[in-house]
């Protein structure tokens, strides 16, 4: 009797082939999910097949987290992702590129096999490319040198190397602002941290507090890496200090028709306290008009927020109050960030960091700070917090002339204020009521005339003056001389002053 | 209330390697005051060709008097010249206002943005912290095209763009038509910035000289 294999022999047989070439090679269904990979494949991108068997890929360049960091496996792979052109059946050979795990890219030579007809889907009258053909991808048994790379890139598509470029940005970025980034042991960075984690899983808005220079840029980008992974979201900071209209405009647009598409961007606006109530009006009104399909983050100035607490949401030293509807909206999650001066036990390990940043793009190599130093850093008041900090220990790295940086070498300001804290303070100086007062009216005069653009008939009744004694004030404070003045020294009676006005 | 600016500028940083964007941008900073409308912050206007030269330029104009730095505009001019033979590009007196540039003094930075250039671009974006400087990003004719789809050169112009702002990109120029609309950002620049006198304040007198009163916060 011969022997007539089934089905289920032949493709046990064909599995075993495929599982034992030296080639990886997997496959792709219609909906971009692969349903196989042999070992080779597996060892190649350093995943075991079956968290790589049931994963869809997709083309795009966003960063990929590292296995460890991705417990959803059932987020795409980008990794083995086939050019579009490929999965449209239009190109039978390419490139594929892994990650490994310290970030650098791999690169093999691909077939792409076609395993079938390209299916078109049609829903709601419109027809849908999300279903393709089913691929066999084989890949090269060797990497890539970079030559080869090279010569490969210049003959396909640039787009692709593009996309390679904005991924390997986004993979750098991840990196740069994860959660490993956020230096210090103390337990207010701890809770910082713990917040952060809260914030990136819940999606909420997020508003950042702290002083200036303490890291809340940096707080804002870490909870996006955090939150999106190797999602296709991206991420638009907005510095709402140098905001124009149009740019906010096309801001909100561009937040809209994200939104549109079903990603969900993050607004990243930054020093919130200096948007203008017209800016902060269109965004209030499309808060209320749903348009806003964003996740905002926003950080703030501690002075201001306190100063706006203060006043009960009117903010001062010249800057817009934060609307309180606004601010209510954004702070669903608060994030508090501590001074330097609060965590001073994080000093230490913040000065090394920033010294050897200095080292890695120099000649000179220093290795640590003396403790002479770290005691004069730690007397310090650091009024721009970490960021001031960062500029002391460049600035150290500059002066220093040996290996190890001692308290000479910082800038002359920490010795000073060593010096100023070893004192005792005296009493405070006795003020002179007259000359307060009479600058607080100077000032008050100047920016009168401002306002009336130099009339001063118009600032004098301001002010609640005659014109003559506004004059006699003007001299007297030294603001003009008074031979400049071309009306008579002499006091004009009260009632030509009126006669004046009324004209 | 327009902002006491004395003899105070804005730096505009221009690095492309043609000049029609610089050239652009001087049409549109002299068309604007020709007409007379709002206050603008006068201008200095840079031009480099590389990325290497824009560093170069941006260190130096953020330690030097503006005396040395015209010194080093002909040493990159020069080098500009002897790498890529591009003439030096004449320098403009009429936008050479200022004596002296102060280490905070704000800047604006404008980087055209090609298909060999991306990569660094966005390297140098992303790592720049002074915060007295806002970049631009100039986006090339041919940044994100591919060949004879339409649909894919919105689609991958848009990622570009995406990928430029997330980098630190404060907008993006397709064209430089487009360039006026950088002229409200050298106000608002200006305007946050200390270079340029005190702010326009939104308190009352009043509440201003209370503030000022020595025994408010008793």
């Amino acid at each position: 009797m011969r022997f007539m294999p089934t089905k289920r022999s032949i493709a046990e047989e064909l599995a075993k082939l495929l599982d034992s070439s030296d080639r990886p090679l997997y496959v792709i269904n219609e909906q971009r999910q692969v349903i196989y990979c042999n070992g080779a494949l597996a060892s190649w991108i350093d995943l075991e097949p079956k968290r790589i068997i049931g994963r869809r890929v997709e083309f795009h360049s966003e960063a990929a987290k590292t296995e460890e960091l991705l417990p959803d496996e059932s987020a795409p792979l980008t990794d083995l992702c086939p050019p579009p052109s490929a999965l449209a059946g239009e190109t039978n050979v390419g490139t594929i590129s892994c990650a490994t795990r310290d970030g650098r890219l791999r690169h093999r030579a691909a077939e792409f096999v076609a395993l079938g007809r390209r299916q078109k889907r049609t829903t709601a009258g419109l027809t849908s490319d999300s279903v393709g053909i089913s691929l066999l991808v084989v890949l090269g048994s060797a990497d890539l040198t970079p030559q080869e790379v090279a010569a490969e890139v210049s003959g396909e598509a640039t787009i692709e190397e593009l996309h390679r470029t904005i991924r390997r940005f986004r993979r750098g970025q991840a990196q740069r602002y994860s959660m490993q980034s956020l230096l210090g042991a103390s337990s207010a960075v701890q809770k910082v941290r713990a917040q952060i984690e809260a914030a990136a899983a819940s999606r909420a808005n997020v508003l950042i507090c702290g002083p200036r220079g303490s890291g809340r840029s940096h707080v804002a980008r870490a909870i996006h890496y955090q939150a999106t992974g190797d999602q296709d979201v991206p991420l638009l900071p907005i510095r709402c200090d140098s905001l124009t209209n149009d740019l906010w405009t096309r801001t909100l647009d561009r937040v809209r028709l994200a939104g549109s598409d079903g990603e969900r961007p993050t607004l990243l606006l930054e020093n919130l306290e200096a948007m203008s109530a017209e800016h902060q009006g269109l965004l209030l009104n499309a808060i209320q008009q749903k348009l806003v399909n964003a996740r905002v983050v926003a950080t703030i100035s501690t002075a201001e927020l306190v100063s706006a607490n203060e006043k009960d949401g009117a903010s001062v030293s010249g800057r817009t109050a934060i609307d309180a509807k606004l601010r209510n909206w954004i702070s669903t999650v608060e994030i508090q960030i501590p001074r330097l001066t609060d965590r001073l036990e994080d000093l230490p390990i913040l000065a090394q960091y920033f010294l050897e940043a200095c080292n890695r793009n120099s000649s000179k190599q220093v290795g640590s700070l003396r403790g002479d130093a770290l005691d004069q850093l730690a007397l310090y008041s650091w009024p721009g917090d970490v960021r001031q900090l960062r500029e002391a220990i460049e600035a150290a790295h500059a002066a220093c002339g040996s290996h190890v940086v001692v308290a000479a070498d910082l800038p002359a300001i920490f010795l000073q204020a060593a010096q100023a804290a070893s004192h005792i303070r005296h009493k405070p100086e006795p003020i002179v009521l007259e000359e307060v007062l009479a600058s607080i009216e100077k000032d008050a005069i100047e920016r009168t005339l401002i306002e009336t653009g130099g009339n001063k008939s118009e600032a004098a009744a301001l002010l609640g003056m005659t014109r003559p004694r506004f004059y006699r004030r003007l001299v007297q404070l030294g603001m003009i001389s008074p031979e400049a003045e071309v009306r008579p020294a002499v006091e004009l009676p009260e009632f030509i002053e009126q006669e004046d006005a009324e004209q | 209330m327009s902002i006491q600016c004395g003899d105070r500028y804005i730096f505009w940083f221009v690095c492309e390697r043609t000049g029609r964007w610089a050239a652009a941008l001087r049409v549109a900073i002299a068309r604007h005051h020709s007409s007379d409308r709002s206050w603008i912050p006068l201008a200095r206007i840079k031009e480099v060709r590389t990325l290497t030269q824009l560093m170069g330029s941006l260190l130096l104009s953020r330690k030097l008097p503006v005396g040395d730095l015209s010194e080093a505009d002909d040493v990159l001019n020069s080098r500009a010249e002897s790498a890529s033979e591009t003439p030096p590009t004449p320098r403009r007196p009429g936008f050479l206002l200022s004596n002296s540039l102060p280490k905070d003094h704000p800047a604006i930075v404008l980087v055209e943005v090609g298909e060999e250039n991306l990569a660094d671009v966005l390297e140098f974006f992303s790592t720049q912290r002074d915060q007295n400087l806002r970049f631009v990003a100039l986006m090339d004719d041919s940044l994100g095209k591919s060949a004879g789809n339409t649909k894919s050169i919105v689609y991958d112009r848009d990622f570009i763009c995406d990928a430029l702002c997330e980098a630190g990109a404060a907008d993006i120029l397709q064209t430089p038509r487009q360039i006026a609309r950088l002229l409200p950002l050298a106000v608002r620049l200006a305007q946050a910035n200390s270079c340029f006198g005190k702010p326009a304040r939104d308190d009352s007198i009043a509440e201003m000289a209370k503030l000022a009163l020595p025994w408010q916060d008793d």
